[in-house]
């Protein structure tokens, strides 16, 4: 120990213990030089001082670490000799770490950790479902939900939840405030207490408490200032006087993320006798043990005791239960597990690149290495050397990779705002960790291992011939190292052009009506709204703003049409038996009567419809080709009356037939829609579809003041161009082709250049032969085209495996795209013909040069 | 024959600690010289070995050095033995001998 600690004092004094040995030794060979008389004897006797210096150094030194320090700065200069090559490389791995990290960080944040609630596998979504009608998975109703909680025997604990959106008016403008109304237990059930004070008490979450409420980390940090003073403080909302309580953690993010402030619903009794009221969002939490199959089959089995209590309300009714992660996280996982796929094939594409590099640069250091060996080097410390470069490589490329995976997590977590969970994401080291052992495996593997395993000692007598081939002579692993990197390159352009050509279908579809020059918002308001009250103010708006200078038209709707699908919904045409006995389903909508001419869509027969204020009135309905095709064939569908609608009382009739709109979306067929027409009395924050004269962005400012001044107290959100919310909602399809795109440009990059690195040294090596070959006479051409010959097969080799992986995979990728086949022509000859060119261009480059080279000066290498 | 032969191996050490012990402080050369001429030419100690052996034993703390001008005027770098020096002389003599009786043991004749 002592020893030890004498050593790292020396460490500081190396030059001068170095001086002093030096001194030491020549006094000794001076001295007995002066006893002999001859200096040169004594000298020889003596030996070669700087090994001697050397081996008494490495007595007081380190000369472990300091071999190894010695070869990572060797490894440095070579780095620096080179920097092209280093840079090459450094990138190389980078790009594959930082991908691979960020892409699975994403899968992990957001498909693989639990939700950040204790014992989250035991938390589970529930549904109220009508077995008879396929559609049907419907929030709850509180009733039934204080039923359920009672009767079953699988769940420890239920709980509901309903989104509405309040207005705080306490501050100097109105804000919007998302909130989440509560039932009892529903903290219990998610088993997290607030970060700062408390959830709600039982007592304040019974009709008739007092007004409390629990506010966001978010909310909180951004109104009060992450202010401890918060507690105690009184919001005034829309919906009454609130006094705060509680600061949730930041992580909880149940129903939504951006749920700012949960308030106990404290239900009515008769809201809870309203059986047909379905609006909770229902999250129980199993008993131990308890699957959710089985905790169906309870519900199931409890529903059915209740329909015989309430035949009226309840027959026909049923349940489903399903893991509250699938239920959150369903709507992305296959294009997580698409993109982790990709991205685990740029990874490989990397690896086998760096290592088809390492490899090419072992053999040019052939002569070294050999000449190192010859001069009694052991294959451990040429070893050593290697793994220090390699190390060196490795150290480069993930702190690259690094850097760069924290930028993009960064920037998917601010972008990705449609992706559930995606605020959680953050890297992941465990996956950083693997993809920087993966890449340094393959750098340092491919460097050391080949070389170590075929040098011989008497590889000496080829470096003094001067040959290079002083490696195990065959291009085999780097062959198939290329080709294996443009198999998996032709898989990612294909997938990348099947996405593509599917996202340019869907955006180039035909909705059916003209979004251009269509302005859209919404105004906030809250559930609690008198229907009453809701009708006036809808009223008093569309009328100041059809009065507005540049708006043609302006129209409510529950929904904006492929963007929200409208709702599916049974009904039945009076007097018509259903054709085959089922039920039949429609996509219902309520919209005002400027729903039509605001976004243009044409009558096809009758008249548009008409609206009135007076609940009494019944709506006057329009249905679309589809429905009146479907389920009117042949017939006149107009006086019509159906039944069976969300719009309460009355017998609405059809009045007209307008042309078909994808209402559900770019990406769903044209289906059976009935409008309802009429004011929307029950859905107080409805969208406002507004058309214009000019650019629709050019009038919203002063849309937003005409709201403003009509209601000042209430927030104008969602603001924006229908173009950019049809866009929007198409934000998955496109970002996925975004990334497949990019990685497979990626892809075919490195593809590219392990390809003409392997073309580029098999020219190398016959340099010589084609100077002869060039000095006797042959044409140009002719070397020119083996050349292209010999780069061609590795080209089609690697291009057929391609395709055969690509046609394996085209089954998961056929759920992923719309409009086109999985097998699609253009995707896999586009992908075929730019791999084949990219490839060509790879080998034309070194074969030119080759042929160009003066033979005299080729022979003379 | 030549009777120079190599210094076993580990006891090195034990040499360069007896003729310290004796000589009080000797320079690097003297020690390879007295050992020389004790040992009738037998055990010739090789440079190369002899300095890496010597920065092992002042980096165990068995001998200090200091640099001193010889009677020819010259600078060179004395070693002497520390207390502790002494005593691990003591442990190698010790050592010495038990390996030593142990070799006679194998070659003398029953």
């Amino acid at each position: 120990m002592r020893e030890w600690l004498r050593k790292l004092q020396l460490l500081f004094r190396r030059n001068a213990i170095d001086a002093e040995l030096r001194e030491e030794m020549r006094a000794h060979i001076e001295m007995k030089a002066a006893d002999s008389g001859d200096l040169r004897a004594a000298q020889r006797a003596f030996g070669n001082t700087t090994r001697h210096l050397e081996e008494a150094r490495d007595v007081w030194g380190w000369p472990r670490i300091e071999a190894w320090v010695r070869d990572l700065r060797l490894g440095g200069r070579t780095m620096v000799r080179r920097p092209g090559f280093a840079a090459i490389v450094v990138a190389t791995l980078g790009l594959g770490i930082g991908a691979t990290t960020t892409v699975f960080s994403l899968v992990d944040s957001v498909l693989l950790r639990p939700l950040p609630y204790p014992e989250s596998e035991r938390l589970v979504a529930v549904f109220e479902t009508k077995p008879s009608d396929s559609l049907a998975r419907t929030p709850v109703s509180p009733g039934r939900l204080a039923d359920w909680q009672e009767l079953n025997q699988s769940f420890e604990t239920l709980a509901g939840s309903r989104m509405d959106v309040l207005t705080d008016t306490s501050g100097a403008d109105a804000a919007r405030l998302p909130a989440a109304f509560v039932s009892p237990r529903f903290f219990e059930v998610l088993r997290t207490e607030a970060a700062m004070g408390r959830t709600f008490h039982p007592d304040e979450e019974r009709f008739g408490g007092p007004a409390v409420a629990v506010i966001s980390d978010a909310f909180w940090r951004q109104r009060f200032s992450a202010s401890a003073a918060v507690l105690g403080q009184t919001l005034t909302l829309s919906a009454g006087r609130y006094i705060i309580i509680g600061v949730m953690p930041a992580a909880f993010q149940y129903p939504s993320a951006d749920t700012e402030i949960w308030v106990a619903d404290r239900t009515t009794p008769q809201v809870l006798a309203l059986r047909e009221a379905r609006f909770y969002h229902a999250v129980g939490r199993l008993r131990t043990g308890v699957k959710a199959e089985r905790a169906e089959a309870d519900l199931v089995a409890v529903q059915a005791d209740l329909a015989r209590k309430y035949p009226n309300t309840d027959a026909g009714w049923s349940a489903s239960v399903r893991p509250l992660h699938e239920e959150l996280t369903g709507s992305v996982r296959l294009t997580l597990w698409m993109l982790f796929a990709s991205v685990s094939f740029l990874l490989l594409i990397a690896c086998a690149n760096v290592a088809c590099m390492m490899l090419a640069k072992l053999s040019s250091r052939g002569t070294e290495i050999a000449t190192r060996l010859a001069l009694g080097a052991s294959r451990g410390e040429i070893g050593r050397q290697f793994l220090a470069e390699g190390l060196l490589f490795a150290a480069g490329g993930g702190t690259l990779g690094f850097g760069a995976s924290f930028l993009a997590v960064d920037l998917l977590r601010a972008k990705l705002t449609g992706i559930p969970r995606v605020s959680e994401l953050a890297v992941d080291w465990r996956i950083l960790g693997f993809a920087m052992a993966v890449s340094v495996a393959a750098a340092v593997l491919f460097s050391a291992a080949p070389g170590l395993l075929t040098f011989r000692r008497d590889a000496a007598r080829a470096a003094i011939r001067g040959s290079r081939g002083v490696v195990g002579g065959s291009q085999r692993l780097p062959q198939i190292l290329v080709g294996t990197q443009l198999a998996l390159a032709m898989v990612l352009l294909i997938t990348a052009g099947l996405l593509l050509r599917s996202l340019a279908t869907l955006q180039a579809t035909p909705l059916g009506f003209a979004a251009e020059q269509v302005l859209t918002f919404r105004v906030g308001a809250s559930f609690a709204e008198s229907p009453a009250s809701t009708v006036s103010r809808h009223e008093r708006m569309l009328a100041v703003l059809a009065n507005q200078p540049g708006v043609l038209s302006v129209a409510m709707s529950s929904g904006l049409p492929a963007v929200n699908p409208a709702w599916p919904r049974e009904f039945r045409i009076t007097g018509e038996a259903p054709a085959d006995g089922n039920l039949q389903f429609a996509g219902w909508r309520i919209v005002s009567d400027g729903y039509f001419q605001t976004l243009g869509v044409p009558l096809l027969a009758g008249r548009s419809c008409r609206m009135s204020p007076d609940p009494r009135e019944a709506f006057e309905l329009l249905v679309n080709r589809s429905f009146a095709d479907r389920y009117l064939a042949g017939r006149d569908p107009l006086g019509r009356s159906v039944e069976g609608g969300p719009i309460g009382d009355g017998t609405p009739r059809i009045v007209g037939v307008v042309a078909d709109v994808k209402e559900d979306g770019a990406g769903s067929e044209a289906s059976p829609v009935i409008y309802a027409c009429g004011y929307l009395r029950f859905w107080p924050d409805s969208d406002i579809l507004v058309r214009t004269a000019g650019d629709p962005v050019g009038v919203a400012q002063s849309v937003r003041a005409a709201v403003l001044g009509l209601e000042p107290s209430r927030p104008v959100y969602a603001l924006r161009s229908f173009r950019e919310a049809v866009r929007g909602a198409l934000e998955k399809e496109r970002f996925q082709a975004l990334v497949v795109s990019l990685f497979s440009a990626m892809a075919l990059l490195l593809a590219a250049v392990g390809l003409y690195g392997v073309v580029a040294y098999m020219v190398s090596q016959r340099t010589k032969e084609i100077g002869v070959r060039v000095a006797l006479g042959a044409r140009p051409g002719q070397i020119l085209s083996e050349i292209l010959i010999k780069g061609s097969k590795l080209a089609i080799g690697g291009v057929l495996g391609g395709l055969t992986l690509a046609v394996l995979s085209s089954r998961f990728l056929a759920a992923m795209v719309y409009g086109v086949r999985a097998l699609d022509p253009a995707s896999y000859l586009g992908a075929l013909a730019l791999l084949l060119a990219v490839a060509l261009l790879a080998c034309l480059l070194p074969a030119v040069r080759a042929i160009s080279t003066d033979p005299v000066k080729a022979l003379r290498e | 024959m030549d009777m120079r032969t190599e210094i076993p191996p580990g006891s090195l050490n034990l040499l360069i600690l007896r003729s310290l012990a004796r000589m009080g402080s000797m320079h690097g050369y003297g020690i390879a010289l007295f050992i020389q001429q004790t040992t009738e030419d037998v055990l010739h100690v090789e440079e190369g070995t002899l300095y890496p052996a010597l920065q092992r034993i002042l980096l165990k703390g068995w001998v200090q050095a200091e640099w001193r001008v010889t009677e020819n005027n010259r600078r060179a770098r004395y070693y002497t033995l520390t207390p502790e020096g002494r005593k691990q002389l003591k442990v190698e003599i010790r050592q010495f001998e038990l390996v030593m009786g142990a070799i006679r043991q194998v070659i003398e004749p029953a």
